[in-house]
């Protein structure tokens, strides 16, 4: 194998991690092992074999023609060319410029034998993802502040959320509920922090003052959370109640659409923060947020749309944050009436892992769909 | 002051006053119900049970009794906090749970540990097998020296026998021809000749433990008895002897031949065994403190889930891609890709700012100066897209001072408290308003205290991702920040932030490392060349042991690379030794050889990549 190593690492040095990482790890050790059982092969010459493919850019016309001269069973040199191609390189083939499974499919070989070689591989790069992870996490304790984050997290519930609940992007939601999240969790005090940097806002919602016991209010954050108070108690309140509020109170209906929108994120705020964890209760855990955040399928389903050209009811196919799905019942108009978007969905189920956050949405909405 | 949630309602007033019992007992009643896990602490029993009770009572009573809870509690502060805070922790525990069995972070992650302990396990059993066979073959080489001593004796006998017959054959003869008067010589001569053959009778007797006067028939006694002694011996010996190695043998003489090297290959063995038993101690330990890193790994996710879970999980776990999206084939099967993503891409409240800029920033990067100035001063745009226009303009040194001054000031203002738009806004200012700039006035400013505590923040900023090294230009800059980043974070890091880098800046970085010595593994991991510890080979040596693998693969793809392992080799006086056992074929000795050098990685040649690196470093060896 003189300079074959060579050449072998300086290919696979040029090509994505992905690939060094995959190679390098024991999983495929394992399945080298295995192959070079199976097929009496020394391991060795599997190894030079496989610096060869390599080496010739994954030319599979060399591929077996060198398997023909090595291989002391030619009979099996298809079914060989098929476990080489399906355990060690399918894995990694969105990696390499070459299309492995059309060629298992030449050699008469079954894709599906080799989804669990491709399922350790993602075992493999979540791993690794995970030990990312975990040396990013060390960073971030070294230097995380949880005073100043606290502040920060204080400055936008009293100063700066109205942006944030305005915007169509939900990062800004989603960043402040971590750090919301992990504070409440692992700070003592920060609940009162953050329920009296709320209570504080003076942001406006509308430009009409508000009555509040027969006096004219602005209509600042602060005061329209007093409002729903005046109106609804201080107790513990469905969304019914808060739909009801939002639908029938004079004040609240003189407001914009989109103010209104804001106003009904105004009050789950206060619902979640002020009733916190009980707030929560029920949900998932993971689900936990405490400012209401626009879940992103929309998004991904009008991009998917496009691609299949299929003309799906958007307001049908809106989707409400969980913390909604929990409290309002029932649902109701949420059935899809074309067959197209039943399928459409379903279509798109196939397009993702099964554990992957898209899927779980997708699957949410299958599921109310056939409600 | 109030507990927790029930804040807001004090300062509501009114209504909401009733919220502060309710509140504190629904808190309470999810900590002993949707929450509840292990023992609780006396002060918390004590809340709840004041909180159970309450509930029980009637409506009219029930806000007295829970003011009356919420101040009893009260005044035993530091029993409530704790108890406050009891649920929060334990709703922190839950979460991490359900993440991990909902599989956000893979649901294969604890199924996984389960399958390395029980992997360990099994390594365990198999040293702890070798244990017992190295004292079975101990045992065996024990025997084969005592046989080998028996041998000897055996043979010892044998010989003092023989030479008693031959002793008593010779004397006899001589007596009867002296007596048949048949003798050579004279009879004086004879007689002398008999009376030497008489001596050398009696020694022969006292060597085999007869009296040196003993009779005839003793003497004869004693050679059958030894002779049959000594053939029930070799019998047993050869048996023995067969019993141990598994050979055949016919004799004592057989043995004899065989018996030191059979020694000489239990001592291999034993040599090989002790050193698969030290080499499977290593391992185990390994997969111990992987396994330990793990878990610390899995805990340290649990605590920080809430920031993985929200938006960012896709930017820092990803998932699932189409094939077709990377390499333009079509296969419709995704795969997971490796993320190297930056503390930025958490979803913390402190990112957000930062974030939204950074993402507003590549967006325009490459619009031109007219659309920005627009966007600098189109209020209908977001702050985050007026100041990302801005800091561009900034970057490109297309704004005037007096502009550049107002416009940071602004930005000062708004963002005032969050120190990474303030990291952000310096970095933007950094190449053309130098001036402008805190942090990177400081950082020129000569004074030592100045420009070092300027040198950590900056760096902090590259690490969090809010100042970009390629929105560092001047080499001035540069020759200050790159040595401490190189201190800071691991070389891998820093190749992976210096190959995202434009060839002009890659040759600024490299001239701004000095001799430090992170500044020097930085430098080797970039260029994949021991070369720049120059003759320093304990430095080369230290690096050696804490290289990866990526950078053994870096070191062994290039002739410059293995040239500079084979001068480090040459330098440690190992070349020669490592070249002999090459061209002895002694490949297993070369790998050991490494491997007592590389503690961060051990090589073996079942690995494809290992194997690589190894051939690759030993055909060169080998060529030169």
């Amino acid at each position: 194998m003189e300079n074959k190593s060579l050449q072998f690492l300086q290919k696979i040095n040029s090509l994505p991690e992905e690939v060094f990482v995959y190679f390098s790890s024991n999983y495929n050790s394992l399945v080298c092992d295995e192959i070079s059982e199976e097929y009496k092969i020394e391991r060795e010459t599997l190894d030079e074999i496989i610096y060869d493919f390599f080496i010739a850019n994954f030319d599979i016309d060399l591929l077996s023609k060198e398997i023909n001269t090595k291989l002391k069973d030619k009979k099996s040199s298809s079914n060989f060319i098929n476990d080489f191609l399906g355990k060690l390189f399918l894995p990694v083939e969105p990696f390499i410029n070459i299309e492995i499974e059309k060629n298992i499919k030449k050699y008469g070989g079954d894709i599906k034998k080799y989804n669990k070689n491709i399922q350790d591989f993602d075992s493999l790069i979540e791993e690794k993802n995970l030990d990312n992870l975990g040396d990013l996490l060390i960073d971030l304790e070294e230097n995380f502040d949880e005073n100043e984050e606290e502040g920060v997290v204080s400055n936008f519930l009293e100063k700066n959320l109205l942006e944030i609940l305005k915007d169509d992007d939900p990062s800004g939601s989603q960043r402040i509920n971590g750090s919301l999240v992990y504070l409440l969790k692992n700070k003592k005090g920060s609940l009162d922090k953050f329920t009296k940097a709320f209570s504080l806002n003076q942001e406006l919602i509308g430009s009409q003052k508000i009555s509040i016991n027969n006096k004219n209010q602005d209509p600042s954050v602060s005061n329209w959370i007093k409002h729903f108070i005046k109106a609804n108690g201080s107790e513990m309140f469905s969304t019914i109640a808060l739909a009801k509020y939002l639908t029938s109170d004079k004040e609240v209906l003189s407001l914009k659409d989109d103010e209104r929108k804001v106003l009904r994120k105004i009050i789950k705020i206060y619902r979640n923060l002020s009733f916190f964890p009980e707030s929560m209760e029920g949900l998932p855990v993971e689900s936990w947020e405490i400012i209401p955040v626009d879940k992103d399928l929309e998004k991904v389903i009008e991009k998917e749309r496009e691609k299949f050209s299929l003309s799906v009811d958007k307001k049908k196919l809106a989707v409400e944050d969980q913390v909604e799905t929990k409290n309002i019942s029932p649902r109701g108009s949420k059935k899809i009436d074309s067959d197209d978007s039943w399928q459409f969905l379903q279509g798109m189920l196939k397009k993702y892992p099964e554990k992957s956050l898209e899927y779980k949405a997708i699957e949410d909405e299958i599921a109310k769909m056939k409600k | 002051m109030l507990l927790g949630g029930l804040m807001i309602a004090q300062e509501m007033g009114g209504m909401a006053g009733k919220v502060a019992g309710k509140g504190m007992a629904k808190l309470q009643a999810m900590g002993s119900g949707a929450l509840k896990t292990g023992k609780r602490v006396t002060g918390i029993e004590r809340a709840e049970n004041a909180i159970k009770s309450y509930k029980q009572q009637k409506e009219s009573k029930r806000q007295d009794l829970a003011q009356r809870d919420a101040g009893s509690l009260l005044k035993a502060e530091g029993k409530t906090k704790k108890a406050v805070a009891y649920i929060p922790q334990k709703a922190g525990s839950a979460m991490g749970n359900l993440v991990r069995s909902t599989g956000v972070f893979g649901s294969g992650t604890d199924k996984r540990m389960k399958e390395q302990e029980a992997e360990i396990k099994k390594k365990e059993q198999g040293r702890d097998f070798l244990k017992e066979n190295i004292g079975g073959v101990q045992g065996d080489k024990d025997k084969l020296v005592r046989l080998e001593g028996e041998v000897k004796m055996v043979e010892d006998l044998k010989n003092k026998t023989d030479n008693l017959e031959s002793a008593q054959t010779n004397y006899k003869n001589l007596e009867r021809d002296i007596y048949n008067g048949t003798h050579s010589g004279t009879k004086e001569e004879a007689e002398e000749r008999l009376n030497v053959l008489g001596q050398n009778l009696e020694r022969a007797k006292v060597a085999v433990g007869l009296e040196k006067n003993a009779t005839d028939d003793e003497t004869l006694e004693k050679i059958t008895e030894n002779k049959s002694d000594i053939q029930e011996k070799e019998t047993s010996l050869v048996g023995d002897y067969s019993g141990i190695t598994g050979k055949n043998v016919s004799g004592l003489a057989d043995i004899k031949s065989n018996i030191g090297q059979d020694i000489t290959a239990k001592d291999d063995e034993l040599t090989s065994i002790s050193g698969e038993i030290e080499s499977q101690e290593v391992d185990i330990e390994k997969d111990y403190k992987d396994l330990d890193k793990k878990r610390k790994r899995s805990e340290k996710v649990n605590k920080w889930s809430s920031v993985i879970t929200g938006g960012a999980i896709g930017a820092i776990i990803g998932g699932g891609i189409p094939g077709a999206l990377i390499g333009g084939v079509a296969g419709g099967v995704g795969r997971k890709r490796l993320k190297h993503a930056g503390e930025g891409a958490l979803d913390l409240a402190s990112n957000h700012n930062s974030s939204q800029i950074g993402k507003y920033k590549d967006k325009i990067k490459d619009e031109k100066d007219e659309k920005l100035r627009e966007n600098m001063n189109n209020y209908s745009l977001s702050g985050h897209e007026r100041t990302a226009a801005t800091m561009v303009l900034m970057e490109r040194g297309e704004l005037s001072s007096g502009e550049a001054k107002t416009k940071s000031d602004q930005i000062r203002d708004t963002y005032k408290n969050d120190s990474k738009v303030m990291s952000q806004l310096d970095g933007a200012l950094n190449n053309n308003y130098q001036n402008m700039t805190q942090v990177f006035s400081d950082l020129h400013s000569g004074e030592p205290e100045k420009s070092a505590k300027a040198e950590d923040k900056i760096v902090k900023g590259i690490v969090s991702g809010t100042i970009k090294v390629d929105g560092i230009n001047d080499q001035a800059s540069l020759d200050l920040i790159m040595p401490k980043l190189a201190g800071t974070i691991t070389p891998k890091n820093f190749k992976n932030i210096y190959d995202n880098q434009t060839v002009e800046k890659r040759g600024k970085i490299k001239s701004s490392l000095n001799k430090t010595n992170s500044s020097l593994h930085v430098l080797a991991s970039i260029d994949g060349d021991l070369g720049h510890f120059g003759a320093d080979s304990a430095a080369k040596t230290k690096y050696l042991e804490g290289a990866g693998l990526d950078q053994f693969s870096d070191l062994s793809s290039s002739v410059k690379g293995l040239e500079s392992i084979k001068n480090w080799l040459n330098e440690t006086g190992k070349l020669t030794k490592i070249q002999n056992m090459l061209n002895q074929g002694k490949t297993d000795a070369v790998l050991k050889e490494l491997n007592n050098v590389t503690k961060n990685i051990q090589f073996n040649k079942q690995n494809n990549i290992h194997r690589g690196i190894v051939t690759s470093i030993e055909n060169y060896l080998k060529r030169t």
